[in-house]
């Protein structure tokens, strides 16, 4: 896929993701060709915020990489930025879960695996968000 | 992807019609902007259901590639479940269709 259809198909999903109701909880800005923060927070605490910075290679065909980025510092290197949920590990600054492409490098099985592969139906910009906001409403329990 | 069904045409030996009261779906798909939603008699299966959402969505299933319908937490793995039963004494059934997920 070229980076110009990478791009285009890009713009159309997060046009769209805007327009969901569930993105009054979002605050999204595009920050690169395929880029994103988004912010989230808990249900259960919504007083804490978290920076996502999700990145694609290529879109929608790849998983995205994804940080944590602390909006104070602007940095991407720092474990308090992330939340503890499932497979996150902020320690290391990366996530092993089949929906970001560390997970994938960390379980290079999950391409093979036809059920966990990497799957590119639908807007996945938004199907992303929404794991990410469903994993903070169900399994958060603290700020790493 | 844009899937709002709000009124489905029964398919053929699914409703009679007159007999069964109706359950309003709502089957929210993290992949699509917009929920499937559909009236649909309460002797409706799951399995039928489930059917007609895949295809809203445009999705396929195959040996390999399967989804599934939350129901709150709950998956709802029998098909043959009616909608009725699964609603309960509400008129209103609001499910999710996953992807298989992992955290390794």
């Amino acid at each position: 896929m070229s980076d110009e259809l990478s791009e285009l198909n890009f713009r159309q999903d997060l046009q769209e993701a805007l327009q969901a109701e569930d993105a009054l909880r979002w605050k999204i800005e595009q920050v690169a060709p395929l880029g994103i923060y988004v912010s989230l927070s808990p249900a259960s605490a919504p007083g804490e915020m978290f920076q996502a910075r999700l990145l694609w290679k290529i879109y929608p065909g790849e998983p995205p990489s994804l940080k944590f980025r602390d909006p104070a510092t602007c940095r991407l290197d720092l474990p308090t930025a992330w939340p503890v949920v499932r497979g996150f590990r902020p320690q290391s600054l990366d996530a092993c879960v089949n929906y970001c492409v560390e997970g994938f490098n960390l379980h290079p099985e999950w391409k093979n695996d036809a059920n966990l592969k990497w799957s590119d139906v639908g807007n996945r910009l938004l199907w992303v968000v929404r794991r990410l906001q469903d994993e903070l409403d169900n399994h958060y329990t603290k700020r790493f | 992807m844009d899937t709002t069904t709000v009124k489905q045409a029964p398919e053929k030996g699914v409703n009679q019609g007159h007999d069964h009261a109706t359950v309003r779906v709502v089957v929210s798909y993290a992949a699509a902007v917009r929920p499937y939603k559909a009236e649909v008699a309460d002797n409706t299966t799951i399995g039928q259901v489930k059917t007609a959402v895949l295809d809203a969505f445009g999705l396929q299933e195959t040996n390999t590639k399967k989804y599934q319908l939350f129901h709150g937490k709950t998956e709802l793995s029998n098909l043959s479940e009616t909608v009725g039963q699964a609603a309960g004494h509400h008129r209103e059934l609001h499910l999710k269709l996953e992807e298989v997920i992992v955290q390794g």
